[in-house]
């Protein structure tokens, strides 16, 4: 690894200012972007650290989440109520890495990397979460959804800074399949979510080329509040015909194909069983 | 009359491991833990080509650069090594060839790491591309330009081994069945967590001093000698604590070579610390391999004949390879009793990292197309799975038809408790779909018979003990602890003899100049050779403080004994001398006392060519039952639990032979459930612990040790190896338990949820159906 | 205030690191990774480099009461803060509780993950007193022992953690 300038800004406008130099890169907890940095998959003349900037808050604020960029999973993973509320974040969550990474790993961080084997995006986007991003010219709200660009490419522009995101809360689950049930990289991740406010269900997935996104097929195939197996059934198999998949050295697309189907029609049963808004279903 | 033996107070029972202090604390030194004064960095340039000539090596440009103290290249230590005499064929840095991604090039010692990696870009290295021979099925042919110039016959055949003990054909003509099984195997390797790590240090009266991650000294230090020139004893090799080697530091390696090299060129101590992605190139794991295992059998069961065939993907170097082409085939003739056996073995090179040694080497990979073949004969027969084997078993003291010694063996006892213990009869074809148990069942080579680096006349291992005025007993050995707990059990065999606490004895850390010469940790021999000569020198100690006691007491040698911390009468024990009283008294005239033992394996094995391969003192047996659970959507399975019946004749002690065979069901389990060296041509994938997939936590199963051994005859007080057999039954009771749950065979390892779910569509494909599933 | 060598990180400053409740003052680029300053430069060698790549866990050690894998934490993010290692968790010649326990369940064979095993559990009962067996095993997800040693660290991790608990005598 080439030495690169080091900065810690203690504002974000000071973050932002310094962010806006070409060669400059925001980190987080570094678990994955030192990796590339040091075996030259990622390039950096200048590391902005974010260590110092007031971002490491998770709070709920009414129905939703707020997490700051800078929280460490830990800390999303650890707070109250996170499981009865919002299930598919809290699994989701803990799929990360290992307990020892998620201390330092952080959510903006994962975010931005923006991996189509990312663990947390899936559930982000079938929860309809906000990302909110602060720049030079002002603080703007966009989708997750329209957050991941590609593998390592966030749709923020120069100096611009991922500030916090807004997770709404709703009966959701994550499944997840790898060849190793911890620390490793999943080969398929499904999340499925409905709430009050949202379409019936929601249903976005990772491990899917080029980046984790929404089945809208599938969610469409789910035409009723309380489905029944035989329409489960259906929207999964809609699932593996709608997504798109590679093949690599940790899952054939067949094979992930398969899994995918599997995944869904689990997941929805698991959220068809959630009460939601105290109605039991 | 002979004197009644005190009741034994420390093997047999759980010693805790003697280092323990040291390694919860962070204390215990390895190697990359050593400093010394004006330390240099060693780096090493690695072939980023499979296969080419090397034209030129322009290194100048780093010569020149400040901080760079010596720059080498493989013409400057050209003699060729390797861990095997008779296949001397590696050398220090690559001369003339690179022949895998990750061949050693050139090396540099320079002040830091940033300079010494900036002198490795400085060196041009102009090539020309070769072919690239990367399938061992096709090494058998004849080539322009093979790997080796030793290669047979112009091909990439390193090794051939043709044997035919019986007659075969005749007896599958006239068996009532026979089936056959194809396997294939994926490489998998080591993955020790102590990256391989060397530190080298040149001193001013002409001496080396190495320091290294190795588990065999003695080799190192004899191929240190050969290659750089320097004789033995100028020599000094030190072996600090080792963070696991499981075979993987066996072969005396280049980078031991270059870094000693590099401490010679430069006069000052030199590290070579080995990041992951190099200890993975190094390698030297299990040899991918494809195999036929044919099994002949009458009708009640009884087997006939063994015909078997293995291709072995040896890599880049000879490594271990004669002794695994070997292995492939003759260490199939336990726990079994086969009348007629033939096997064709072919070990071919190839360009892809070398392999060697790997726990239970050799016989890891046969045995599991062994006993699924079996598995699925008792299915075809309609007899258990227990019965056939218990039928079939190898009695004690009897000769395998290729003239292996059997003395004792317990494996029908294993049968028997894995059989109880597990439900077996409540279980098997009887659980629902998707769940299943698995019999497979193994055995090992307690120590080989026939040491590498043959000495004629002389012994295997030898261990002296030094007591002095202080009253403790200093062990020297050059055995090897690389964690499996010798170190403990030396001392525990030190202080049995002689009565006194644990605490009394200490073993001192092997170094060449000290330690008499034991060949090492490797074909799980320690405990059978170093027990033996441990037990022997203190028994020569016993018998010095046994005089000097009966000059002190006045009864006759034959009436005394060693009590706890003294030497007593042995039919009245309230006479008593302490144990230091009776020490200092022997010491008079003679100062301190030194004693020695040693261990020579017995004659045995036939005189075919080859006869020796496979010979061993003593053998373990084993019988595993694997629980499984598997998710029929998603391929997805789990090992819920292994009953583990083990024959190690008397365990002495229980805490490591217990950890020994639960670190070796883990080390099977990662084997079958996911590790494998990927390559995309030439190139390894996976060359990091997050790719390469060693089981976590959450995935080991259950495991109850059930240890059934009789003692062994020769063993010393009775025990055999525990390291390595442990690991083979564990693959195979895996497999039959996948089988027995859903009903697929599976042949192709590792077993990927993939694999696990193309087996189900082909099984339901074929109208097969299974258990209603 | 370290602001000002965080700023110009080329003149390779005096950082202050806080190990094991001393003061050590490391002169290092502050891209340097804590493993490397704790084992070179302040020659506490009891945290291992296994892999350099955050996959092994041999390198945790504990960051203000936290387990981290110190070759994936960079020298300038933890100027200032708390560091403890394997060599400050006996209290002089009195093992730590965890220690003892990975003693008496004899959980470890060649040592070399065991630092990183015993801080991981340190941190998880300093965070939860009295885990229940998912908390245990997720404690140790990511830390390799190739020795295959996990049922016995498990159960040292039982028995220190029946230790920690509420109302056990001893507490880490």
């Amino acid at each position: 690894m080439d030495p690169f300038r080091w900065v810690a800004p203690e504002s974000v406008d000071e973050a932002y200012r310094l962010l806006a130099v070409p060669g400059a890169v925001a980190l987080g907890g570094g678990t994955d972007l030192l990796l590339d940095l040091e075996s030259g998959r990622a390039e950096a003349t200048t590391l902005v650290s974010l260590r110092k900037l007031p971002l490491r808050f998770v709070r709920w604020e009414g129905a939703e989440l707020r997490i700051g960029a800078t929280a460490p999973l830990s800390a999303v993973e650890s707070v109250a109520g996170l499981s009865g509320r919002i299930p598919g974040l809290a699994t989701a969550v803990r799929a990360v890495g290992s307990p020892a990474l998620r201390h330092r790993a952080t959510l903006g961080g994962n975010m931005a990397r923006c991996a189509p084997t990312s663990d947390l995006l899936p559930v982000l986007i079938a929860l309809g979460a906000t990302a909110e991003i602060g720049g030079p010219s002002g603080p703007r709200a966009t989708p997750v959804e329209a957050f991941a660009e590609g593998s390592r490419r966030p749709r923020l522009r120069p100096g611009e800074l991922l500030i916090s995101v807004r997770v709404p809360a709703a009966p959701s689950a994550y499944l997840w399949q790898r060849v190793r049930p911890a620390h490793d990289i999943s080969q398929v991740g499904v999340a499925v979510a409905r709430g009050p406010s949202r379409p019936p269900w929601t249903i976005a997935v990772g491990g899917v080329l080029p980046r984790p996104m929404r089945l809208g097929r599938a969610e469409a195939a789910l035409r009723s509040e309380v489905p029944g197996d035989a329409e489960i059934a259906e929207a999964a198999e809609v699932a593996a015909g709608e997504a798109s998949f590679g093949t690599d050295r940790r899952a054939s697309e067949a094979y992930r194909r398969t899994l995918l189907r599997a995944l869904v029609g689990r997941a929805v049963r698991a959220v068809r069983s959630m009460e939601v808004g105290g109605r039991a279903a | 009359m002979a004197v009644p033996e005190p009741p034994r107070r420390l093997l047999g029972g759980r010693i805790p491991y003697i280092d323990g202090p040291l390694k919860v604390t962070g204390r215990a030194e390895y190697t990359d833990d050593l400093r010394r004064p004006g330390q240099l960095v060693g780096r090493i340039l690695r072939s980023p080509y499979a296969h080419a000539r090397i034209l030129s090596i322009d290194t100048a440009a780093a010569e020149r650069m400040p901080g760079v103290h010596a720059v080498l290249v493989g013409s400057d230590y050209p003699i060729p090594f390797g861990v095997l005499p008779i296949t001397h064929d590696e050398t220090a840095l690559a001369v003339g060839k690179t022949r895998y991604i990750g061949d050693m090039v050139a090396a540099v010692a320079a002040d830091s790491e940033g300079t010494a990696e900036e002198a490795l870009r400085a060196i041009r290295v102009e090539v020309e591309r070769l072919p690239e021979h990367l399938d061992p099925d096709a090494g058998t042919r004849p080539v322009a330009e093979p790997i080796h110039a030793r290669g047979l016959n112009g091909t990439n055949v390193q090794k051939e081994v043709l044997q035919h003990f019986g007659d075969v054909d005749r007896a599958f003509r006239e068996a009532a069945v026979s089936v056959a099984v194809h396997g294939n195997y994926a490489g998998v390797t080591h993955a020790f967590t102590e990256p391989l790590v060397t530190l080298a240090e040149a001193t001013p009266d002409g001496r080396l001093t190495v320091w290294s991650a190795t588990q065999v000294p003695h080799y190192l230090h004899r191929s240190l000698s050969e290659v750089l020139g320097v004789p033995m004893h100028r020599i000094r090799v030190i072996k600090p604590e080792v963070g696991g080697g499981f075979g993987g530091k066996s072969d005396p390696l280049p980078h031991e070579i270059v870094c000693a090299a590099l401490a010679l060129r430069t006069g000052r101590a030199v590290k070579i610390l080995c990041d992951r992605e190099d200890v993975f190139l190094t390698n030297h794991g299990r040899h991918p391999t494809r195999n036929e295992v044919r099994i002949a059998a009458a009708a009640d069961g009884t087997l006939l004949a063994y015909d078997i065939d293995a291709v072995i993907d040896g890599g880049a170097w000879s490594s271990f390879g004669v002794v695994t082409t070997y292995y492939n085939g003759v260490l199939s003739m336990g726990p079994y009793r086969v009348p007629n056996f033939r096997y064709r073995g072919r070990r071919v090179y190839t360009n892809k990292p070398p392999s060697g040694a790997m726990r239970a080497h050799g016989g890891t990979n046969l045995r599991y197309s062994i006993e699924v073949a079996l598995d699925e004969l008792a299915e075809r027969l309609r007899i258990d799975p227990f019965d056939l084997r218990s039928h079939n078993a190898l009695p004690p003291n009897s000769t395998t038809v290729n003239g292996f010694r059997i003395t004792s063996t317990s494996f029908r006892a294993c049968l028997a408790a894995a059989r109880e213990r597990s439900g077996w009869d409540a279980k098997f074809r009887k659980l629902p779909f998707g769940r299943g148990v698995g019999l497979g069942c193994g055995f090992y080579i307690s120590g080989s018979n026939s040491p590498i680096h043959f000495t004629p006349k002389m012994p295997q291992c030898t261990v002296h003990l030094k007591a002095d005025m202080d009253g403790g007993i200093a062990v020297h050995s050059m055995q090897a602890d690389i964690g499996q707990g010798s170190n403990t059990l030396l001392a525990a065999i030190v202080a049995e003899v002689l009565g006194v606490d644990l605490e009394r004895v200490h073993v001192v850390r092997v170094d060449s100049d000290i330690s008499p010469v034991d060949i090492g940790s490797y074909s799980s021999r320690v405990t059978f050779m170093m027990g033996n000569a441990a037990r022997r020198a203190a028994e020569a100690l016993r018998a010095l403080l046994l005089r000097a006691a009966r000059d002190l007491t006045g009864y006759p040698v034959e009436q005394l004994r060693m009590g706890h911390e003294c030497v007593e009468v042995a039919h009245r024990p309230e006479i008593r001398v302490g144990f230091l009283e009776v020490l200092h008294k022997a010491m008079e005239r003679t100062g301190a006392l030194q004693t020695s033992g040693a261990y020579t394996s017995p004659p045995m094995g036939g005189t075919h060519k080859g006869a020796r391969a496979g010979t061993a003192p003593a053998y373990s047996f084993a019988a595993y039952v694997a629980e499984v659970e598997v998710d029929a959507e998603t391929g997805q399975y789990r090992a819920e639990k292994i009953w583990a019946a083990f024959d190690c004749g008397r365990a002495l002690n229980r805490l490591a032979v217990e950890g020994q065979i639960e670190g070796s069901i883990h080390m099977g389990l990662g084997q079958f459930v996911g590790e494998a060296m990927t390559y995309r041509g030439p190139r390894l994938l996976n060359p990091s612990l997050l790719e390469y997939k060693i089981p976590m936590p959450g995935q080991m199963p259950e495991v109850e040790v059930l240890l059934v051994g009789d003692d062994d005859p020769e063993g010393p007080f009775g025990a055999k190896e525990a390291g390595e057999g442990p690991l083979i039954a564990t693959l195979p009771a895996l497999g039959n338990a996948l089988y027995d749950a859903i009903g697929v065979r599976f042949l192709d390892l590792p077993v990927t949820p993939e694999k696990v779910l193309r087996g189900l569509d082909r099984r339901r494909a074929e109208g097969r159906s299974w258990k209603g599933g | 205030m370290p602001s000002d060598d965080e700023l110009r990180p080329e003149r390779r400053p005096l950082r202050r690191l806080r190990v094991n409740g001393a003061d050590c003052p490391v002169a290092t680029d502050p891209d340097r990774t804590l493993l490397e300053a704790l084992r070179e430069e302040l020659g506490l060698t009891g945290t291992k480099y296994g892999c350099g790549e955050g996959e092994c866990a041999a390198c945790v050690v504990l960051l203000d009461g936290i387990a981290v894998r110190s070759c994936r934490t960079k020298i300038g993010e933890v100027s200032g803060r708390s560091i403890t290692t394997i060599e400050g968790l006996a209290d002089g010649g009195r093992l730590h509780p965890v220690q003892e326990a990975f003693l008496e369940a004899g959980a470890f064979q060649c040592g070399f993950c065991t630092p990183g095993m015993i801080l991981a559990t340190v941190a998880l009962l300093r965070r939860d007193p009295a885990p229940d067996e998912e908390g245990i095993r997720s404690a140790l997800e990511g830390h390799l022992c190739r020795c295959g040693g996990y049922l016995r660290i498990l159960d040292a991790v039982r028995r220190a953690a029946a230790r920690s608990a509420p109302g056990a005598e001893v507490a880490p």
